[in-house]
């Protein structure tokens, strides 16, 4: 496609913003921009990369959400911006994703709901999507704020599916 | 400080300094009247406090829904504060 694309420029300004907020942290990373024609990848990378995730990819979420917020002026608009660093996304994306189908087989052998550990709506994200085709359950996300989290529920017959 | 990366541009020299750069930057970007931010930087016995000031109209930009702008400020600052080995505080002046 042209090299001109709306996203293509995004991604550029994305990834300057990233650069001179990572330099004001006195963080050496590198930045790489990639976009996959509906996502901006930003991955960081360097001796300090670990300085940019912190805890539990907390960091990370920040750095996220204030560059998207920077370069998507829109509130609440859905951002296509993702922020990484070394490849720890990926990396908790396909352990998120054992985890939810360990607790789905659990959630089926014992008949009862299962709840995930409270996390971050792209943690959720994960959890539901690994599930969304699995035969025997079916997810929902419970609970307020910090606290929000996906429960697995059985799904032992159709009609036992809650209606809408 | 000894870092292994001997980079000619920036020396991780001076603490507070970047850091009140770093709360002036993300402000000005966040906002619709970056002439109106303000950081002023006031040292405390435990911690460094960065008050920030900008147009009324934009409270909300640098606040967020749900606070959740200004809980990723404070995640980013603490982050590079935690290099700098001094705790540092925004808090942002509402009046």
């Amino acid at each position: 496609m042209s090299e001109t694309s709306p996203l293509a420029e995004k991604r550029e300004e994305a990834a300057r913003v990233l650069r001179e907020i990572l330099e004001r942290m006195s963080i050496d990373a590198e930045v790489s921009a990639f976009d996959d024609g509906e996502r901006i990848i930003l991955d960081a990378h360097g001796c300090e990369s670990g300085l940019v995730i912190g805890k539990k990819g907390a960091t990370l979420d920040s750095l996220q959400y204030l560059v998207s917020r920077i370069v998507f002026r829109t509130p609440g608009e859905a951002s296509p911006i993702v922020v990484d660093a070394e490849g720890y996304r990926g990396r908790r994306e396909d352990s998120l994703a054992d985890l939810a189908r360990r607790l789905a087989e659990k959630a089926v052998r014992s008949g009862r709901p299962v709840p995930v550990e409270p996390m971050s709506a792209q943690d959720r994200k994960v959890v539901h999507k690994t599930l969304a085709e699995h035969p025997g359950v079916r997810t929902e996300s419970e609970g307020e704020g910090v606290g929000r989290r996906v429960v697995i529920f059985p799904k032992r017959s159709e009609l036992e599916h809650r209606p809408a | 400080m000894t870092e292994g990366d001997p980079s000619p541009s920036t020396p991780p020299s001076d603490k507070a300094p970047a850091l009140r750069e770093l709360v002036l930057y993300l402000a000005r970007a966040l906002v619709e009247h970056p002439d109106a931010v303000v950081v002023q930087e006031v040292e405390e016995p435990d911690a460094t406090v960065f008050e920030l000031k900008v147009a009324e109209s934009d409270l909300g930009r640098v606040i967020g829904r749900q606070g959740r702008t200004a809980k990723a400020l404070r995640t980013v600052l603490s982050a590079a504060s935690a290099k700098m080995k001094r705790r540092a505080i925004l808090e942002i002046l509402e009046d």
